[in-house]
């Protein structure tokens, strides 16, 4: 697509978007799909998105059903994410394939959802999304979480049990720590980042498992909540069929989390801990020799909810130990054992739902390996390190979380301006490509709207 | 006929005496402190104040799904109850158990006498 065409249709979807949020208004809905089912507002579960609230949480800990009974229409919605990207240096060749090299509108992505119960009385309901890649011109199944829920009591105290069938180690996850529903809120597919990534944050639609979790009130105030799953990775036909591709993982998948919650009034804070262990095969061919990798990870989030204010603090940490015979034997690393670590502390407030700024910082450090990240095989760190650390901001102005269009009162927006300043790229601040490149090169603004309905 | 009456007269004032069981049971201010953990984030206690959950203004006593300006849910509305301290009681151990379908996502309170004492709470908040 031209320029001038992005043009175009930025300027109408500008149109579109002031038009709709200077009509009059009504009680509105949160993510439709949910919110339909539930005849809640969008802060009712939601601080901002995709933030939990204790109200989300519960609803998610009990399996979707609340105000609901069986599939409707309602539990169907759409979204999609449209933005425009700005890069401190234009990127040679274009952002990504058929885009300019800076300056690009992008439809980043359209989801379909199913949100809701599927058999209230015993507890059974989904989130189902697909997605279509407007950037990488690709549809797949994206979060997929089907469960049973159910209550009983154990030690005399409330027990919330369940199953699930999801595609997504975190995706189940009632906080914003792990990487499935944390930082980055609103990813841009056309800006850089790491070029490697724990594993806790890079399987998302390319396994399927089973598990089951528990949630225990071990007091008024304190919920003790533990979950195991098992994955394995999606057969050749099928991850094709479910536009995921094949990355072949030998055998099973263990993934674990426990997570203490201590609560008071809407307030609340957490502490976890989060694992996984798998074993890629880098040929990409089943059966060949695997390399392993153990993720455990850290994390703890605070929030403080009244009916003005909202504000919460997310700190999550990955260290990721790498055993890499298989990758060796390909020459695609140089070493045996490396390893990841990942750090995310992220700040936001809203106001009066519906002005809100988050701030970031992400932290990346991986051990040197001139084969996995260096020039030796495509990469692009002269001194072969991941190291990449950077800040976002994120403002949002949300037209509709307190009241809806008249005409479609089940929508939502989110109108966000992002910016990303990288103090490190690929291991360097400077020159870290050999050829005089920054890591503030990659400074980007992203600026779009969010549109759910 | 005036055997009948004085029956009738009896049985009104022992049902009278047992809903009201649990309030003379519970204690509203400890009850209080439960709500305030447990139930005030998402109900208000003024008429009007509705917020995630309906206010629970008045509520004690009368027909379930009754609160002006609130979107229940079709399984409330559907279950024509109304809210004695037994069927508080029975909701408030457990919700989606008692009601399948309640827009209420909220393990319940297992103890007996937090639930009495919240009954008790409840009772206090008239509405007037």
């Amino acid at each position: 697509m031209t320029q001038p065409q992005n043009s175009h249709i930025a300027r109408n979807l500008i149109a579109v978007a002031m038009i709709a949020s200077a009509v009059g208004t009504r009680p509105a809905y949160a993510i439709p799909a949910f919110a339909a089912q539930t005849g809640e507002p969008c802060s009712a579960c939601h601080i901002g998105f995709p933030q939990l609230t204790p109200y989300g949480r519960e609803f998610k800990l009990e399996g979707y059903v609340a105000g609901g009974m069986f599939p409707d229409y309602k539990n169907f919605a759409l979204m999609s994410e449209i933005g425009f990207t700005h890069v401190q240096n234009k990127v040679p060749g274009g952002l990504a394939p058929n885009y300019p090299s800076n300056n690009a509108w992008s439809v980043q992505q359209t989801s379909l959802f199913y949100g809701g119960a599927l058999y209230a009385p015993i507890g059974l309901g989904a989130f189902i999304q697909a997605t279509y890649n407007g950037v990488g011109h690709s549809f797949s199944w994206d979060n997929t979480d089907i469960r049973l829920a159910r209550l009983t009591s154990l030690f005399h105290k409330p027990l919330f049990y369940g199953f699930t069938f999801n595609n997504n180690p975190g995706v189940t996850d009632l906080w914003n720590t792990p990487p499935a529903w944390g930082y980055p809120f609103l990813p841009d597919a056309l800006g850089g980042g790491p070029p490697a990534g724990v594993q806790l944050a890079s399987l998302g639609g390319q396994v399927m498992g089973l598990g089951g979790y528990g949630a225990l009130n071990i007091s008024l105030s304190d919920l003790l909540y533990a979950e195991a799953n098992v994955y394995q990775s999606l057969p050749n036909n099928l991850g094709h069929t479910l536009g995921a591709g094949y990355n072949p993982i030998s055998g099973a998948i263990p993934y674990g989390r426990v997570a203490w919650q201590h609560s008071w009034a809407s307030n609340s804070f957490e502490l976890g801990a989060i694992g996984l262990q798998d074993h890629p095969i880098p040929s990409g061919i089943s059966h060949q020799q695997s390399d392993t990798k153990t993720d455990i990870g850290l994390d703890s989030q605070f929030q403080l909810i009244s009916g003005t204010h909202a504000f919460s603090l997310q700190a999550a940490y990955v260290h990721e130990w790498q055993h890499l015979p298989a990758s060796v034997a390909l020459g695609q690393a140089s070493n045996m054992n490396n390893t990841l670590d990942t750090i995310t502390l992220t700040a936001s407030y809203l106001y009066r739902q519906k002005y809100g700024i988050t701030e970031t910082f992400s932290d990346l450090m991986g051990s040197a390996d001139a084969n996995l990240y260096g020039l030796e095989n495509g990469g692009d760190s002269v001194n072969g390190k991941p190291n990449t650390s950077s800040f976002t901001t994120e403002l949002d102005y949300y037209p509709w979380n307190n009241g809806g269009p008249k005409f479609f009162p089940w929508a939502n927006a989110k109108f966000f301006v992002e910016g990303i300043v990288f103090p490190t790229y690929h291991g360097a601040s400077s020159n870290y490509d050999g050829n005089g490149s920054s890591a503030n090169g990659h400074d980007l603004i992203f600026t779009g709207i969010w549109l759910a309905f | 006929m005036k055997f009948s009456k004085t029956i009738l007269a009896a049985a009104a004032i022992i049902a009278l005496g047992s809903a009201h069981a649990a309030l003379a049971a519970g204690d509203a201010a400890k009850g209080n402190d439960v709500f305030q953990s447990q139930c005030a984030m998402c109900h208000g206690v003024t008429v009007g104040a509705n917020g995630i959950g309906p206010s629970l203004a008045g509520v004690y006593g009368k027909p379930a799904a009754g609160v002006a300006g609130y979107d229940y849910s079709p399984a409330l509305k559907a279950a024509n109850i109304t809210w004695t301290d037994a069927a508080l009681d029975k909701f408030i151990a457990a919700p989606q158990a008692d009601i399948p379908g309640t827009k209420m996502p909220y393990a319940g309170l297992p103890d007996a006498g937090d639930r009495a004492n919240v009954i008790a709470y409840l009772a206090t908040l008239t509405g007037k």
